[in-house]
């Protein structure tokens, strides 16, 4: 509506009183043309400016309103690929049960060939069943394949079936801040990625200028925009500098921040990196390290003082604990390298020396220069026995860069120019060094190097592949040529990021993982096959069966027993106490009255260590040797001198020396027998043996071994994986280096040792004039996935092999489950799909309903508005007409 | 006192009474004269004459015809006028932006293409590799980039409308002022320089309305001298002085590809200042209005642009780069980069660059550190060039216009970037997915232009050669709830907001003001239309009075001339 503009108070012209009218009607026009806009168009506002906060308010509904739309679209999508998803997965369960149902079956019929190849029929179909569902596709979008959704997720790779996904999900935002994982990928319903290998050795990374702050103190790096202070006393006063560390990226960062930054007339600060930390010095005086305000920066850096510590030259921080990246290099794992500065009056002439290896053999090294080079053409020779590098300089002409050329060129360090010497880019490194400059000391080299050298040896399924990684020279490089060799297996940074971890992706494949001759499997923490490997873990988790009675001593049936000898003199043992077969046979070789006079009752292990042999020898031969069974004792039964039920056992059975003899029976059992090659017996017990440690210690401490002319050396295989026996006994007529199974117990089967089917495997080869045996490997892994067990149950199948079957079928139960527990999962995050969606369909009434109100006409309020701005410019007009109507000229 | 006396003096009274019709005529023929002031004929009575000890009056004599107008009141108008006038262009340009902003619409408005465009990242999300879903992205980020463009160029073609109006503004004054030198000439030579007391009438109506106009577009200050003529100063200076004036002239001056007119004396060369009236108003609403629009447009679309490209620097396509110039160009490549002159400023950090071999399906990583603490060496063009030069499998250089070209050295060998933490790459525009800093040159870069290019989309954050997942356009997607640490924290649409709420809330403030004006300008007219408009009714009453006492007049005469009758029949 027009202004209202008051009426001059004195006289008024006609021209004045038109235009007023004319103004006035135009005024209720534009009110009613805008009125009328407003109910044809159904808005309050045109413009922002009509009314600006509710346009304001207005233009964010509208944009909430866009956002929650495009939620309802995504989540659209969402439903659509769960939805797809589901039906795919309906027929797996099916599947699976069947096949599970013809498996069982076959086991009660394992000899007719027919049931058998109807149950591998039935598995199959399974297989392509499964395939089928696995790679369930929507708008050309693998469902089951992760977030590489245009790759076939499962296909075969030979025999196997590879998963060429990955274990990521594609998510999408349902609604503005909720994100919903959209897919499930493939190994969460079929499996198809196997457990890791997991590196069990901190790598420990180096602590190097270029470490990211971010990836130190494991990760949690420091606070960004903090800082710390450095306080030096020089003995008469203390001065403080603050170091600000905001947008520092690395640790060279934080050195150059600190070092450019010293107390106002403080000496030189220097920050070195030392055994992975920081340590900070002056060069006179004492220093502090502190925290600025509240922060934790300085503490976080570990050169933290406290201020119970009493400040010394130097603050030595703690180990930072960089974490592994994929730019790690290999030459910075295990350790640190050894480091000094070796410094020259004047600028642009410091150079920090570092060795090229890690270990602490680099430590103490001195650096000097000494004449007798040439400028442009300068040597570095290194002194191993002296500890020195020695570089031939021509004094007062050869410059820095000159130096670094010539310790470069010698290798056994590196010599780079120290920045904090640099006045001018352009000049840096061009002072000249001098030839009294003398004497860094490196320090701080410790650890060891990793042994790139030797390679691996890989094994998924097919044959062993030998990986030689003396290329790489970063962690990535190193995955980048697991992942190339072609066996199905990637390696990644482990999730502590301290370590990396390797796994399949082929099902129904081993793997594993051995050394090459050297130890970079070992030092890497991935070789699938160390001393600390779990027998439990051995064949796919069958395990090592051992004998399975007879492994324990029962000490509480050692109580005592009678033996009469052949001379009538009758000896009373006492066995109480005795914890092992030794004890009783000392017990009864120095029982009162044996080894007297005649009396000479030899008692001794028998050559298996599992049972006593008595041997009489006592003269003169009255009669039998008896051992008694006294009443109320029960060691003459345990010891399997006395049957049974009888009270004592009588013998005048001779030996070939004409000494009477009783044997008793197996009182423990043994596992495995290694026949040396001189002939001599190994007997090996595995009982409670839990790891390949265990195994080795009780082959390499078995009785008899390393005794005489027998060595036999168990320990792990340098090439490969298995256990490897070095045979090294001395003998002028060697027989083959034996293992045998005994006693019944498949233990040397199980590790690998004796083939199945077989009772011994024998060798007369080796290296170094010794006979070696090497057993297989036995400790692999496998992807645990359906399409593993159903190849597992195939093949168990195929060599109808009902323990197999069994374990394949325990299995299948296994992924079952996670099927079912998949489409469950499936089916639930629809449902929360509907929960989203109800809830987005409310809000958007909601939204509509608050943008109606800020923008839309309230039509009520217009149309009655309309009609009596209608009524008023009627008014208007008629009042307007009579005015202009009325002149006196009318009445003269 | 003679009879012939009489009759000469009913002849005044005629005369008197024909001239008071004449001007009650020319009143009642200006009646709807826009402008006229109406005139009124000043009787008094005519000199005595002394017979005797009698005094006797001589009639009527007409002393002078005048203006009826209120001095102080036309005063005040011309401010009112200039206040208006102003008013009315800052007014016409908010409104103007606000159109071009077309904020409300729910279709077509800014708002909704930038919400579009973010939109669109939500269908690659679950479908990273679906060619339509990036080109959908591309499409609407190239919309919402002409939309910028658009609204641009209209705001810089407002800008030009009033640099237009503003050297045509030029001539007016000039036109004006000679109106009113010359007028001043005539009205001083009519009103015979105070000899007569009448006023110059159409004269004057004539030179009020060309200092009406002159008021409206300046603030300028008038003084009637007693000559009748006018002299006119803005602010201290003469434009119109008696007989004489100065002209005015506008020059034009060029800052940022926008051409700004002011006007100043021709002889002086000094500007011509005003804080009323139309022409500051223009002024103000070129540089202000629509200059701070522009501004704040440019500072939307170059916010836009950098943040976004900052996330997009950090993802991978679905395939790598074989070569890749920089869409920035540097000057001095041994210049820090953030000395280099970059429309966006890189910090102390460093990028990725993930070189991937396709015969191998292997990625490596390298590392660049990207120096700026100011302490010691920090990385210029060349050193980064350098660094990149010396990695394997991939060449750098710099070309002849001063931009870094990436290229790989063998077929298999491709390449992208990840986790930049200086922005440089968005700064020197390397993997970037727009161009341009301002609204004005914003634009989709053009290696994501073409048929297969929107596979450069850079929606992964899982690096090359595996297929893409979609964790980049993931956060792409929350890109307009990202709080930004250039912008104060505030997020792109605060932003917008904040210019749409400028804009929004200075047009009504500037309605308002205007509004309030047009009252008090109407109200001071009211006033002066008390005074000098033409009321026929009044006139009527007028003629009827003065056609009375001519008509009595006559009579006098008349009785006269009987009585000389009557004398000469004698």
């Amino acid at each position: 509506m027009a202004g209202i503009t008051p009426i001059p108070t004195t006289r008024v012209g006609d021209y004045f009183i038109r235009q007023r009218l004319v103004n006035q009607v135009q005024g209720d026009q534009l009110d009613l043309f805008r009125l009328q806009t407003q109910v044809s168009t159904g808005r309050r506002i045109f413009l922002p400016s009509d009314d600006a906060p509710a346009a304001l308010r207005a233009i964010a509904l509208q944009r909430t309103i866009q956002r929650k739309e495009q939620s309802e679209r995504n989540l659209a999508g969402s439903r659509s690929v769960l939805t797809v998803a589901e039906t795919a997965l309906v027929s797996v369960a099916d599947s699976l049960r069947n096949v599970r149902g013809s498996a069982v079956e076959s086991v009660s019929n394992l000899t007719s060939e027919e049931s058998r190849n109807a149950a591998i029929a039935d598995v199959d179909a399974a297989i392509t069943a499964l395939l089928t569902s696995g790679n369930a596709n929507y708008n050309g979008r693998y469902l089951f394949a992760g977030s590489r959704t245009n790759v076939l997720p499962f296909d075969y790779a030979g025999e196997f079936i590879e998963y060429r996904g990955n274990e990521k999900s594609l998510q999408n935002y349902v609604d503005l801040e909720q994100l919903f994982t959209t897919n499930l990928p493939g190994t969460e319903v079929f499996g198809g990625v196997s457990g890791e290998v997991r590196g069990s050795t901190d790598l420990n990374p180096q602590l190097t200028e270029n470490t990211l702050l971010t990836s130190i103190n494991g990760g949690d790096g420091i606070n960004t925009n903090s800082a710390i202070s450095i306080n030096v006393n020089d003995g008469l006063a203390t001065t403080s500098s603050i170091i600000d560390l905001s947008g520092a990226v690395t640790i060279g960062d934080v050195i150059r921040r600190i070092e450019a930054n010293p107390p106002a007339g403080s000496a030189i600060i220097r920050v070195d990196i030392v055994n992975n930390g920081l340590t900070v010095s002056t060069s006179a005086g004492t220093v502090r390290v502190g925290e600025v305000a509240a922060g934790r920066a300085a503490k976080e850096l570990g050169i933290f003082t406290p201020t119970s510590v009493v400040p010394g030259p130097a603050m030595v921080g703690s180990d930072l604990d960089p974490l592994v990246r994929k730019t790690t290099l290999l030459s910075d794992l295990f350790g640190t390298k050894a480091s000094g500065r070796l410094a020259t009056t004047g600028a642009n002439n410091d150079v920090v020396v570092t060795s090229a290896v890690n270990g602490a053999a680099w430590n103490g090294v001195s650096v000097v220069y000494a004449t007798g080079g040439v400028a442009g053409s300068e040597t570095a020779s290194y002194n191993s026995f002296s500890q020195t590098l020695t570089v031939q300089i021509e004094d007062g002409q050869s410059t820095a860069n000159d130096v670094i050329a010539a310790i470069n060129a010698e290798g056994t360090f590196t010599a780079k120019l120290d920045g904090r010497d640099t006045t001018d880019v352009d000049l840096a490194g061009s002072g000249t060094v001098d030839i009294n400059s003398f004497g860094v000391v490196t320090a701080g080299g410790g650890g060891t190097a990793l042994d790139t050298a030797s390679g691996l040896i890989l094994t998924n399924g097919g044959d062993p592949v030998v990986l030689d990684v003396s290329t790489a020279e970063t962690v990535e490089d190193f995955f980048n040529l697991i992942s190339g060799a072609g066996v199905g297996l990637a390696g990644d940074i482990n999730e502590a990021g301290s370590g990396i971890d390797v796994r399949s992706v082929l099902s129904g494949a081993d793997f594993s993982i051995g050394e090459n001759g050297g130890t970079t499997a070992t030092q890497l923490g991935i070789r699938t096959y160390t001393a600390e490997t779990q027998l439990a873990d051995f064949n796919r988790g069958i395990g090592v069966a051992t004998t399975s009675d007879l492994e324990t001593l029962d000490t509480a049936k050692l109580d005592s027993l009678a033996i009469v000898a052949r001379n009538g003199t009758a000896l009373a043992v006492n066995l109480v106490g005795s914890t092992s077969l030794q004890d009783v046979v000392d017990n009864i070789n120095t029982a009162p009255g044996n080894n007297t006079l005649g009396t000479a009752v030899l008692a001794r292990l028998s050559t298996n260590g599992n049972s006593i042999e008595l041997v009489d020898s006592s003269t003169p031969t009255t009669g039998n040797l008896v051992v008694q069974n006294p009443i109320g004792t029960q060691a003459a039964e345990y010891l399997g001198f006395v049957p049974a039920g009888d009270t004592q056992t009588s013998t005048n059975s001779t030996d070939v020396d004409g000494n009477y003899t009783i044997g008793g029976a197996n009182v423990l059992g043994n596992d495995l027998l290694i026949v040396a090659r001189d002939g001599t017996e190994l007997w090996i017990d595995l009982a409670e043996a839990t790891s390949v440690q265990d195994v080795l210690d009780r082959i390499n401490t078995a009785a008899g071994n390393n005794s005489g002319t027998t060595a036999v050396l168990a320990r792990l295989v340098g090439t490969g994986n298995g256990i490897e026996l070095v045979d090294s006994s001395t003998t002028a007529t060697p027989t083959d280096l034996i293992v045998r199974t005994v006693e019944g117990s498949q233990a040397a089967q199980y590790l690998g040792f004796v083939p199945d089917e077989q009772s011994q495997v024998s060798s007369n080869t080796g290296s170094g004039g010794n006979y070696s045996l090497t057993s297989e490997d036995r400790h692999t892994y496998e992807v645990d996935s359906v399409f593993n067990s159903l190849i597992r149950l195939r093949t168990a199948l195929q060599d109808g092999d009902a323990v197999a079957i069994g374990e394949a079928v325990e299995r299948i139960d296994v992924d079952l489950n996670r099927a079912v527990f998949a489409s469950g999962e499936i089916g639930s995050r629809l449902q929360s799909l509907d929960a989203v969606e109800t809830r987005l369909e409310d809000e958007n009434v909601q939204l509509q309903s608050a943008l109606s109100n800020e923008i839309d006409v309230d039509l009520v309020e217009a149309i009655s508005q309309l009609t009596a701005r209608q009524y008023a410019l009627q008014a208007s007009l008629q009042t307007a007409a009579s005015i202009l109507n009325m002149s006196i000229l009318d009445y003269i | 006192m003679s009879l012939f006396g009489s009759i000469h003096l009913g002849a005044n009274t005629l005369r008197a009474m024909q001239i008071g019709l004449q001007v009650t005529g020319n009143n009642i023929a200006n009646a709807n004269t826009p402008g006229f002031v109406r005139q009124e004929v000043i009787y008094s009575p005519a000199p005595v004459q002394k017979i005797g000890n009698l005094t006797l009056g001589l009639g009527v004599q007409v002393d002078a015809i005048v203006d009826k107008i209120d001095k102080f009141v036309l005063d005040r108008l011309v401010g009112a006028r200039g206040d208006r006038a102003g008013a009315e262009v800052h007014e016409e340009a908010y409104r103007e932006i606000e159109n071009l902003l077309n904020g409300l619409s729910g279709e077509t408005d800014l708002s909704t293409e930038f919400t579009n465009f973010i939109n669109s990242i939500g269908g690659v999300l679950d479908a990273p590799n679906d060619p339509a879903a990036r080109h959908l992205v591309i499409t609407l980020g190239d919309k919402l980039a002409q939309s910028l463009n658009s609204i641009s160029s209209r705001a810089t073609s407002i800008h030009e409308e009033f640099n237009d109006r503003i050297i045509a503004s030029a001539d007016e004054i000039n036109v004006l002022t000679e109106t009113i030198r010359k007028l001043n000439l005539q009205v001083a030579t009519v009103e015979g320089s105070g000899a007569s007391d009448s006023d110059a009438g159409g004269l004057r109506v004539e030179r009020q309305k060309a200092i009406d106009r002159l008021s409206e577009i300046l603030g300028i200050t008038v003084n009637e001298q007693t000559s009748g003529a006018v002299n006119i100063a803005v602010g201290g200076e003469f434009l119109v002085f008696e007989g004489q004036r100065l002209t005015v002239e506008s020059v034009l001056t060029s800052e940022d590809g926008l051409s700004t007119a002011t006007i100043q004396f021709t002889s002086t060369q000094s500007p011509l200042e005003s804080r009323v009236g139309e022409l500051p108003a223009m002024y103000a609403a070129r540089d202000q209005i629509v200059g701070d629009f522009l501004d704040g447009l440019d500072q939307l679309a170059g916010l836009f642009a950098f943040e976004f490209n900052k996330l997009h620097t950090q993802g991978q396509g679905l395939v790598g780069f074989d070569e890749l110039t920089s869409v920035n160009s540097i000057p001095d490549a041994d210049a820090a980069l953030d000395e280099a002159g970059l429309a966006f400023t890189p910090v102390r950090g460093k990028f990725d660059l993930l070189v991937y071999n396709r015969a191998q399906n292997t990625t490596k990583t390298h590392e660049i550190f990207i120096q700026l603490d100011g302490l010691d060496d920090d990385t210029s063009l060349n050193d980064l060039t350098a660094t990149l030069d010396a990695i394997d499998g991939i060449s750098a250089t710099i070309n002849s216009g001063g931009k870094l070209e990436i290229t790989s050295d063998s077929n298999d060998a491709t390449f992208a970037f990840d986790d930049d933490t200086s922005g440089v790459l968005a700064a020197l525009g390397l993997n970037t997915f727009f161009t341009g800093s301002t609204a004005r040159d914003i634009a989709v870069n053009s290696e994501l232009r073409g048929l297969g290019n929107e596979a450069k989309f850079a929606a992964s954050g899982g690096g090359l050669g595996t297929p893409s997942d979609s964790a980049n356009a993931l956060v792409l997607y929350k890109f307009l709830d990202k709080s930004l640490d250039s912008a104060g924290g505030l997020t792109v649409p605060d932003v917008y907001d904040r210019l749409v709420n400028t804009v929004s809330q200075g047009a009504t403030v500037a309605g308002a003001i205007a509004e309030g004006f047009r009252v008090f300008e109407n109200t001071l007219d009211g006033q002066q239309q008390a005074v000098a408009g033409v009321n026929l009714d009044e006139e009527a009453i007028n003629l009827i009075t003065l056609q009375r006492i001519y008509q009595a007049s006559a009579r006098f005469i008349q009785t006269a001339a009987e009585l000389l009758d009557v004398l000469i029949n004698l």
